[in-house]
């Protein structure tokens, strides 16, 4: 950086941050007998320490902000700028346009940075819910413009059909409302079976399971913090109980066939033997619910 | 030359005042309607074996036996099996027994998210072989007739084909078979499933299957709800008004109302291979489809098959049903198309007579090598 130019926005936040872990780390060694002034006693020691300690870090958030607001011009002129984001989620102009695309793109630009390994997960999981949740609404906009189509042509051909001069007469109320019914009925089976509607519908039941799995991981991440079993732990262990109930019905009938191989005095082994067919008295239950 | 809307303002009004009365009869009787009047699957059975949450049930006998072996009705995981048992006078369950069937019904309760892991392997090659098993033991015979209604007419299909020892007779009905001959007859009201199953992504199906941990009940009756998009909207304010002042045809529409909405959910994994494995990649009529390690070969349906299907068929239209009789590996095969619809086969009036004798005299006639 040559002298004349103004101070880099990421090179003076790292040795701000630097400075304070500086600060942090010999506070800590005061406080802990590492270090400190020989000539005092020893218990008058940590005292002195967090009376220095906390008179430097006074003089270090001072200069921190001070750092902080000049370089805040720089920040806010550049593209995205905080400015702009806290206008767009607080103008009311932007909530009447349709969906949450607008105030997703918003907030993912005051959360949006780095992807670390365990900062901010929930946050991106939460905006990720609301990127889905808004791609539902367009999905379901999207539907609903297609039925409405539909309500329009059936409603269209309704009209022609009541204002034919030529067919048969319609002269009751039940009547009519059977011509509507018929109307309305091959319009919509019409419509249900185009190549547009078929995407529509499929984009909408993608786009509301996206959402539930994405609740799905926010709740789960909750339950992980409060040490509570999540759906997918359950799910993983009703597929063990599964899993060994099937390897069980197989043991049985492997049990079954063996012991139906052994012969007997009794019987031939490959005849079964013959019972009256009356009727079981009893439940035989091999296992009950 | 005048137009077709040609209303007289004196029966409009005399048509609305009609209107207003049936409304309040209609509000009348369904407040006096008690949940015993539209019991369903009233049939008198016994629980004669129960495997996790699978039950098999044996109807009580009421005439001599006129059929040998045991039939054993299987449904499938769509709906409930009390469709074949809908009330007194309208039931497939009743029909066979009156003609001396020897009667068992396999349940397969409600699936819930615990039941997600559950295959179509462990319906045939599992729970439906140990009830083939039981009964082939309580009865002492080696072979039962299988008769399989819609999916569980796929499950007998592919126990049929998995363990042909143990099938005397196969009879299906309203059974898809070949997945993509929904559009044969160019109908454009008929296979909406086909075509909705084969818009999505197989991507789509599993993460529908992910977030739900099965196929939701109430999604399927949506889909099927939008079969028929007016007539779903409509059946409370003007079908159920017709009928309201006619108690036995109000009773039998609220019967039907607690069958439809009785729509269990179907378990997960199985759904996975019901909807990609079947229904988008049509592997049953190319013999590839696999249960449990092994693959369901039609050709090895050797017993004789009876097929059912309905001709106004909306849901499974009747070529995709007609389809097993070039697959299957026996000579003896015979159908049976009925007028009607899809469940309408089993529960209208007109099907009462034609059904059930049917299937009894088809079971008679293949009463050798009992």
């Amino acid at each position: 950086m040559t002298p004349n130019a103004p101070p880099n926005w990421m090179d003076e936040a790292t040795r701000l941050a630097k400075l304070w872990t500086e600060q942090q780390q010999g506070f800590i060694r005061m406080v802990t007998g590492n270090a400190g002034p020989p000539a005092m006693s020893a218990a008058a020691q940590p005292a002195a320490a967090i009376e220095t300690s906390l008179r430097q870090a006074q003089d270090l958030w001072r200069t921190s902000f001070e750092k902080l607001a000049a370089l805040a011009p720089q920040a806010f002129a550049q593209p995205g700028s905080m400015d702009e984001v806290l206008k767009a989620l607080f103008d009311p102009g932007q909530w009447s346009q349709a969906g949450l695309g607008s105030m997703d793109r918003a907030i993912e630009h005051l959360i949006e940075g780095p992807s670390y390994a365990t900062l901010w997960t929930l946050d991106r999981k939460l905006l990720r819910a609301q990127v889905l949740r808004a791609q539902w609404a367009r999905d379901l906009a999207a539907w609903q413009l297609l039925m409405q189509g539909a309500w329009s042509e059936a409603t269209k051909r309704f009209l022609r059909e009541v204002n034919a001069t030529d067919g048969t007469p319609i002269r009751s109320w039940r009547e009519l409302t059977d011509l509507w019914v018929d109307i309305a009925n091959a319009t919509l089976t019409e419509t249900h079976r185009t190549p547009e509607f078929l995407e529509a519908q499929r984009r909408l039941t993608r786009s509301s399971t996206d959402c539930r799995l994405q609740e799905r991981e926010i709740a789960e991440a909750y339950c992980e913090m409060h040490h509570i079993p999540t759906r997918t732990e359950v799910d993983e262990l009703q597929r063990t109980v599964y899993e060994l109930r099937r390897d069980l019905r197989s043991l049985q009938r492997a049990l079954r066939a063996a012991e139906a191989a052994v012969p007997s005095n009794a019987q031939a082994p490959t005849k079964r033997p013959r019972k009256q067919p009356a009727r079981p008295a009893a439940v035989a239950a091999t296992r009950k619910q | 030359m005048p137009f077709r809307l040609q209303l007289d303002p004196a029966q409009t009004v005399s048509e609305f005042a009609e209107l207003s009365g049936r409304l309040m009869r209609g509000g009348e009787k369904l407040r006096s309607v008690k949940d015993r009047d539209v019991e369903i699957a009233t049939t008198p059975k016994k629980e004669v074996f129960r495997q996790d949450k699978t039950t098999l049930y044996r109807y009580d006998p009421v005439a001599a036996s006129s059929v040998k072996a045991p039939v054993l009705v299987v449904y499938g995981l769509v709906g409930r099996y009390t469709m074949a048992d809908l009330q007194e006078d309208r039931s497939l369950v009743r029909n066979l027994l009156a003609q001396g069937v020897d009667l068992y019904a396999v349940d397969w309760g409600n699936p819930t998210r615990t039941d997600r892991w559950l295959t179509i392997d462990d319906f045939v090659d599992g729970y439906l072989n140990e009830c083939v098993e039981f009964i082939c033991r309580a009865h002492g015979v080696d072979r039962i007739n299988l008769l399989g209604i819609c999916e569980g007419g796929v499950f007998t299909v592919c126990y049929a084909a998995l363990h042909p020892e143990r099938v005397k007779n196969l009879i299906v009905t309203i059974t898809p078979i070949d997945f993509h001959a929904d559009q044969a007859e160019g109908r454009a009201d008929h296979g909406f499933i086909n075509l909705w199953t084969r818009s999505l992504a197989p991507e789509d199906i599993d993460r529908l299957i992910e977030a739900n941990g099965n196929l939701p009940g109430e999604l399927m009756s949506l889909v099927f709800s939008s079969m028929t998009p007016l007539a779903s909207l409509t059946k409370y304010n003007l079908g159920m008004l017709d009928i309201v002042d006619d108690e036995k045809k109000l009773l039998n529409f609220l019967r039907m109302e607690k069958w439809l909405a009785d729509r269990p959910h179907h378990p997960g994994e199985a759904a996975k291979q019901w909807l990609k494995d079947l229904y988008q990649q049509n592997k049953l009529v190319k013999n590839e489809f696999e249960l449990g390690g092994r693959k369901v070969d039609l050709r090895k349906i050797t017993m004789p098959v009876l097929n059912v299907y309905a001709k106004e068929d909306h849901i499974i239209p009747p070529q995709t049903s007609r389809a097993l009789g070039a697959l299957v590996g026996t000579k003896d095969y015979s159908e049976i198309g009925l007028a009607g619809g899809h469940v309408g086969v089993f529960v209208s009036g007109k099907s009462q007579g034609v059904l059930g004798k049917g299937i009894v005299d088809w079971l008679r006639a293949h009463e050798r090598g009992a």
